[in-house]
């Protein structure tokens, strides 16, 4: 992709551990993936399905719901039809993923920034459509789809909510999912328009607001419980830095660490650009797009 | 009918203590309809069991909200009482004249319709879900009666159509509609 800026290339090429290979990756297409929605079908019933198309589907071992497939036009069959599947990169299933037991046990549950809403639909399968699962998001126009996916996905537990996040209502709840908006970077093997808007005081502008929304977020949590703040951008100062300053302004956050099981992942960076954060965001983890074939992703697992 | 209780100009959400199966309002006082709430909830769950045999206990630990337009949603049973709230659930039928079932319902329940279903071959589902209304044999209608009806290919639950004497009339939303290219 000929439009990556130099200052990005410079930027990461530094802190990533194959730089080429990173570099390499950015100009592929990620591959097709989605996800077997549980409230509608089983895995086995879902690749029954698409072999008998002749798509050859992979199941991701780190999630049985996660599937790759060969063919570009799962989209166009009835599985998409019916709500059986939910089209989805690998790296966005990851939130809800490293908080399964959580979603399992949980009452209450807040998806604080939900459009379009695949997480949302993620956790309600997980939670198989029992409790309560607020998906709020500030965009009202991106509710829309928030709407259709859920609805698609025959998710009842959820009400939909139009708050900006700072002033949703006080409220405990057992897990909070903060996938925050932000620069994007690593959706660029889907989107290669996201270097239109990119700038580094671009990174700085969502920085200043996940940091406040973070501390939102954790507010809202109940003692003992469990928040994902999760983005999809490679920038430091909009995720280390984010989960260093929730850290040393809230003495309640402890870290956990983060590991998904035959999924690589690469530990938060400690420091950045002359730095130093607190060293427990070394529990957080990167996801770099050649290490699984994904898009960038960053996840911390923070507990009340 | 419960749960309207305070500010008029709220959504109707009240409290989270609310007991499953109940009715509450979903936007904007209209008193006629507030007094009809449990009324169309009871004629709905009716309609359900008696035309497609879907048991009422499928809805236990919901509540059912009525919206503007006769809109019936299905949400959570537990909601906090002080959020505005967009969207309360699952839209599961419109219950202004008659009462019609929603796509998203079928598609979620189907599996549990025992009455009342059409079956389609693998060309008329490719036309189906792309929304076109279709004439059926009279073999293939056999002793559905006219009304709203269950559309099945094999096992997948494609959604809601109106039935009458041997025309489908489409019923799938048109931001649904897709164009196969397997099957």
């Amino acid at each position: 992709m000929s439009n990556i800026p130099e200052s990005f290339k410079e930027r990461y090429c530094k802190l990533v551990d194959e730089p080429e290979a990173f570099l390499a990756s950015l100009e592929r297409p990620l591959p097709k993936s989605f996800r077997v929605n549980t409230l509608k079908a089983s895995a086995d019933e879902v690749k029954a399905g698409m072999e008998s198309y002749g798509f050859k589907v992979r199941q991701m071992p780190w999630c049985a719901e996660a599937f790759v497939s060969d063919s570009l036009e799962i989209g166009a069959t009835l599985e998409h039809f019916t709500g059986m599947i939910y089209i989805q990169e690998l790296a966005s299933m990851l939130p809800p993923v490293i908080v399964k037991k959580e979603l399992e046990d949980a009452r209450i549950v807040l998806d604080g920034c939900a459009a379009p809403g695949s997480k949302t639909t993620q956790m309600a399968a997980i939670m198989q459509n029992k409790g309560t699962l607020i998906a709020n998001d500030l965009d009202y126009e991106r509710i829309r789809a928030l709407k259709f996916n859920l609805e698609k996905s025959g998710v009842i537990n959820t009400i939909i909510t139009n708050y900006d996040l700072q002033h949703l209502p006080d409220q405990s709840y057992d897990v909070v999912i903060l996938d925050a908006p932000c620069s994007a970077e690593g959706t660029i093997r889907k989107n290669d328009h996201i270097f239109d808007s990119w700038s580094p005081r671009a990174v700085s502008s969502y920085s200043g607001n996940q940091r406040v929304l973070i501390l939102k977020a954790f507010d809202l949590l109940k003692p003992g419980g469990t928040m994902v703040y999760s983005t999809c951008t490679f920038a430091p100062e909009e995720n280390e830095l984010v989960v260093d300053h929730l850290l040393k302004n809230r003495e309640g956050a402890s870290l956990e660490q983060v590991s998904v099981e035959g999924f690589k992942t690469c530990e938060g960076f400690t420091g950045y650009d002359g730095k130093e954060f607190d060293p427990r965001v070394a529990s957080c983890v990167r996801v770099w797009p050649h290490h699984n074939d994904t898009g960038g992703f960053f996840l911390a697992k923070v507990r009340k | 009918m419960r749960g309207r209780r305070g500010d008029p100009k709220s959504d109707g959400r009240t409290e989270g203590k609310e007991r499953s199966g109940d009715v509450r309002r979903h936007k904007g006082p209209d008193k006629e309809k507030q007094m009809n709430a449990s009324e169309v909830k009871e004629n709905t769950l009716k309609y359900f069991e008696e035309r497609f045999g879907l048991p009422r206990t499928i809805f236990d630990g919901y509540s059912i909200y009525l919206g503007p337009k006769g809109r019936l949603y299905l949400g959570p049973a537990k909601v906090p009482p002080n959020l505005r709230i967009v969207s309360p659930g699952l839209l599961i039928a419109r219950a202004d004249s008659g009462i019609k079932p929603s796509t998203n319902l079928f598609q979620l329940f189907g599996r549990q319709v025992e009455r009342n279903i059409i079956p389609l071959s693998k060309e008329q589902t490719k036309k189906f879900v792309m929304g076109t209304d279709m004439i059926l044999e009279k073999s293939d209608v056999g002793d559905v009666s006219d009304g709203y009806v269950l559309v099945r290919y094999l096992g997948y639950n494609l959604g809601c159509a109106l039935l009458k004497g041997t025309t489908l009339k489409n019923m799938v939303p048109k931001a649904k509609r897709l164009g196969l290219s397997f099957i």
